[in-house]
């Protein structure tokens, strides 16, 4: 049963942002654009109710953003 | 990959059961370990700009020699994108970004990571284990080594220019700096930069004039307080008598 973007107490709806398991896109640490999707302005990771992952997938976002940071793809802070 | 384990049965035939430690003494399963350690790994390497604008072919071969010098086969290696850095790694802002896939004994993984990290030209490296080389990689890597392949030279902006920062605003500077104003004279013992000797017998003093100051005006409140208004009337007094006088003598 579905209830518009508000829910069904009229509270703030979330919009999920990925798929729960996404096949035909597969994360990895070199697809900043992609991993960019699910980090907040400040360079923080969304959390799994925001991006709607599964926790497996959630796990290998927070591999990948780890890595890209590594190497200097994406930023620690900001 | 599990092919090349060896099955119970066949370790039975030999004399008596193999265990763990009767297979790094045995040759035929130190063969089949060195096979299955042997895996295929993915590498980044961030390449120095300065060194890439010389000749990539000099860059890249930095990266090889160091994988082949410890043991490694290169499948695959190519430059994978010049970027800006999200902040900067030793003191570079851009970097050249070299991906490769390898296989490489495991044991010899640490030697080379210290490898990369001591050698100067390669800002930073990241060694992933890979379950199989990308589709498309091969293809990459080969239009790569063509000769008609042109690398793009990196942009000049990839040093960070240091800006020398203003001399420190100290505030000894300041107190020494009164311009022409002079000496600022006794502050009555409340520096707080005086000596502690100096502080303590400053501390006594100051208690021994508060202590007269607080005594003197308990004398002299009593005497003021019966005199205040009495002088004030006489005073009026006075000068009533007086002005009648004159307007008599008038």
């Amino acid at each position: 049963m579905a209830f518009g973007r508000r829910g069904r107490r009229g509270g703030r709806g979330l919009v999920k942002l990925g798929k729960k398991t996404d096949v035909e896109h597969p994360i990895d640490y070199k697809d900043i654009e992609h991993l960019k999707k699910f980090l907040t302005p400040q360079g923080q990771i969304q959390a799994r109710r925001r991006s709607g992952f599964c926790a497996q997938t959630h796990r290998k976002l927070k591999t990948a953003v780890k890595r890209a940071r590594h190497v200097g793809l994406l930023p620690f802070v900001g | 990959m599990y092919d090349a384990v060896p099955q119970p049965l066949e370790l039975e035939l030999r004399d008596g059961p193999v265990t763990n430690r009767d297979a790094t003494s045995s040759p035929d399963l130190t063969d089949i370990k060195e096979t299955t350690l042997a895996q295929i790994y993915e590498g980044m390497f961030l390449l120095d700009n300065a060194v890439v604008r010389e000749d990539w072919n000099t860059a890249k071969s930095i990266v090889t020699s160091t994988l082949e010098k410890h043991g490694g086969t290169i499948h695959t290696a190519r430059r994978w994108d010049e970027r800006r850095l999200s902040y900067p790694i030793k003191g570079k802002n851009r970097a050249t970004f070299l991906l490769a896939y390898y296989e490489i004994p495991a044991e010899n993984i640490p030697a080379m990571r210290r490898d990369f990290e001591l050698n100067v030209s390669v800002l930073r490296s990241l060694e992933l284990l890979v379950d199989a080389i990308p589709k498309g990689e091969t293809e990459l890597h080969s239009s790569e080594t063509a000769e008609d392949f042109i690398v793009p030279t990196p942009p000049d902006d990839d040093h960070i220019e240091f800006v020398e920062e203003p001399e420190r605003y100290y505030r000894e500077d300041r107190r020494d700096s009164r311009d022409d104003r002079g000496d600022r004279g006794d502050r009555g013992g409340s520096d707080r930069g005086a000596p502690e000797g100096a502080k303590d017998d400053k501390g006594k003093e100051d208690k021994g004039k508060e202590a007269k100051a607080k005594e003197e005006p308990a004398k002299e409140e009593p005497a003021s307080k019966g005199t205040d208004d009495a002088p004030a009337a006489a005073t009026d007094d006075k000068t009533a008598e007086e002005a009648v006088k004159a307007s008599e003598e008038s």
